[in-house]
């Protein structure tokens, strides 16, 4: 893997955070100064404890959750009130737990991920048209989603196939970044390998970079090229997987945590 | 908080748990206890007991009578033989033809005592004449089923109306998805205001304005709809998942695309449950306000009660009672198919 690429500061970087602050109401300090830039087709992973803030983060890079202070960038557009949803079309996501609308079908959740192009009226009666329908069974097929499941309203899916419906949904309007927040949660291990596989190839095809908080650390060292460490809302780490000595664990997760990190990336 | 669990090192001997009672749950309840009682006092509840009592006496035959069953008994009485047959003297139906009558309907004749006073001796004399009488067998049974399906053809439409006219109203009136603080403030007066308005008092303003019939029934029992339906469906528009709804949000959409595809979908079963409280409610209010003149059963009601005749209203009431358990039992499983 490209280790140096990963490290170093380019001028185009596909997402840019800059000093993110975040506070929430009467909760401690979530984010605190956090910076980083992802360059193109990098695939990062933001290692962290329970807490640490990677969904803040994740949320904060499509203004979901408002940053204090700080600002961000992607592909060249700052985010702001009035940016916002054109930067969100180049953005996908894949949400913790999963956002899917529980009572539309595996497909028509994921054709959702088209609508900001759509006039009102193909919104109102859910009329996509011939090929964004033909791209999400194109791309229900690509993450592993049986034909049968296609049309079955997605609350009688399992975790994995929801998971799957929900990466088809952030791959569907060509996004330049993706943001995956712990899209393996809740998986088997074959499965969550499967995923992350998926993750990785899809980004590789679209040329799209990733940003994925994971909890695993051994498939974070599998198929990552860069790892993030966060820790009280602070970066404590930044570099390649073949850096992740034990010692930069216990920084991530708190020395107290050193066995317990040690049995986790042994698992 | 799973550092703790992994080391032990945090001591939680000093955690405490809420306990689900707290002094204000006591306190709202000896409130409500007091407010009641002297509610209570003011409207005479006393005397619901008492009459009750002495109903209960009089009916094992500890008491000679009571208030309550001579209120009762008098009409009653007078309710049994129900009215099915429809009689119409002839002389009152124009351009009557006796060779072609209505289907299953016949003629009788019958010689009727008539007094009258006779304008030269100044006394009462009785005469006797004979009559014609068109007798339909089951003619005032199909009137008032006739009535019942107006009735219920007015909560229908008003149901419709309230229906359509919440969808839009309750997006401006739902606090996280209001185009702006002061349309949702006036959104909101306007609901309540709908809603505090009973059908019974617009009908008879509406009466006014558009003539006795089903419009003014109609428009009342909409108007009243809108302001119970919109409040509902504001409210489960706030009160909706927002992980869906920011997901969709996520891929760039706007309002409309996120309450189509992230709100919509979640609150369609308690819409349809609503709207068909709705139209239960609007047909048992539909009877009602026909007695200040909106059209459907309640107008047919009033004039027979009006008139003592107790036997038609039996058949009314009844024809009403069995029309909204048939009612009750359709809207049942059309419900369990839609949801
Ligand atoms: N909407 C919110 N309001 C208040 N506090 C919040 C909110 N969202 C998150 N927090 C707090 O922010 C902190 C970081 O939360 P965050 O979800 O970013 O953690 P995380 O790293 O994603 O954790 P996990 O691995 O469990 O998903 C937590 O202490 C949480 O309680
Ligand atoms: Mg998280």
């Amino acid at each position: 893997m490209n280790n140096t690429r990963s490290c170093s500061i380019g001028p185009q970087a596909v997402l840019t955070v800059d000093a993110a602050c975040k506070t929430f109401a009467d909760g401690p300090t979530v984010l605190d100064s956090v910076s980083l830039r992802i360059e193109p087709g990098s695939f990062c992973v933001l290692l962290g404890a329970s807490g640490s803030g990677k969904t803040t983060l994740l949320r904060s890079v499509i203004g979901l959750t408002p940053l204090d202070a700080g600002f961000i960038d992607v592909g060249g557009v700052k985010l702001s009130p009035r940016t916002m949803r054109n930067l969100r079309r180049n953005v996908g996501m894949v949400h913790q737990d999963f956002g899917l609308s529980a009572r539309l079908t595996a497909a028509q959740n994921v054709m959702a991920g088209t609508v900001p192009d759509l006039p009102m009226w193909r919104v109102l009666f859910q009329a996509y048209s011939k090929s964004v329908q033909d791209r999400a069974c194109g791309l229900l097929a690509h993450v592993g989603l049986e034909e049968g499941h296609v049309n079955r309203p997605v609350s009688g899916l399992s975790g994995g196939q929801k998971q799957r419906v929900g990466i088809a949904r952030a791959l569907i309007n060509f996004p330049k970044l993706i943001l995956a927040d712990e899209p393996v949660a809740s998986l088997d291990p074959q499965t969550a390998q499967d995923v992350m596989g998926l993750l990785r190839r899809c980004a590789e095809e679209q040329g799209a970079a990733v940003l994925c908080s994971l909890h695993q650390i051994n498939l974070s060292r599998t198929y990552a090229d860069r790892i993030i460490g966060l820790r009280e809302g602070r970066i404590v780490f930044d570099g390649p997987p073949s850096q992740l000595s034990q010692d930069m664990l216990a920084r991530i997760f708190g020395a107290e945590r050193e066995g317990f990190s040690l049995s986790m990336a042994v698992a | 908080m799973s550092e703790s669990a992994v080391t032990g090192r945090v001591d939680a001997a000093h955690w405490r748990v809420r306990p689900a009672f707290g002094w204000k749950t006591v306190l709202t309840v000896v409130v409500a206890f007091v407010l009641l009682s002297v509610s209570a006092h003011r409207i005479e509840l006393h005397r619901l007991s008492s009459q009750l009592g002495e109903f209960l006496q009089a009916s094992v035959g500890l008491k000679e009578s009571s208030q309550i069953g001579r209120g009762i008994g008098s009409v009653t009485q007078q309710m049994y033989p129900i009215a099915i047959a429809e009689r119409t003297p002839v002389s009152l139906i124009d351009d009557f033809d006796p060779a072609r009558l209505p289907l299953f309907s016949r003629l009788e004749t019958e010689r009727v005592e008539e007094s009258a006073l006779d304008p030269e001796t100044m006394q009462m004399t009785t005469t006797t004449v004979e009559k014609t009488f068109l007798v339909e067998p089951a003619g005032y049974l199909t009137f008032t089923l006739g009535k019942m399906l107006e009735t219920v053809e007015m909560a229908i439409w008003a149901s419709l109306f309230a229906v359509l006219m919440s969808l839009p109203l309750s997006w401006i009136a739902a606090r996280n998805f209001t185009p702006h603080s002061a349309l949702y403030a006036i959104a909101r007066s306007f609901i309540s205001f709908l809603r505090a308005v009973p059908e019974l008092i617009s009908a008879l303003f509406l009466v006014l304005a558009f003539g006795f019939g089903a419009i003014a029934g109609i428009l009342a029992l909409a108007l009243h709809s809108v302001g119970f339906l919109a409040k509902f469906f504001a409210e489960e528009i706030e009160a909706a998942d927002k992980v869906p709804q920011d997901a969709v949000r996520a891929t760039g959409a706007g309002d409309f695309a996120v309450l189509r595809l992230a709100v919509l979908p979640q609150v369609l079963p308690s819409y349809t449950a609503l709207s068909f409280y709705i139209l239960d409610r609007n047909i048992r209010m539909g009877t009602v306000i026909g007695l200040v003149g909106a059209g459907g059963i309640g107008q047919e009601l009033k004039g027979r009660y009006d008139m003592f005749q107790y036997d038609h209203v039996a058949t009314i009431l009844l024809i009403i009672f069995l029309s909204v358990l048939t009612l009750d039992a359709l809207a049942a499983k059309i419900r369990h198919k839609l949801i």
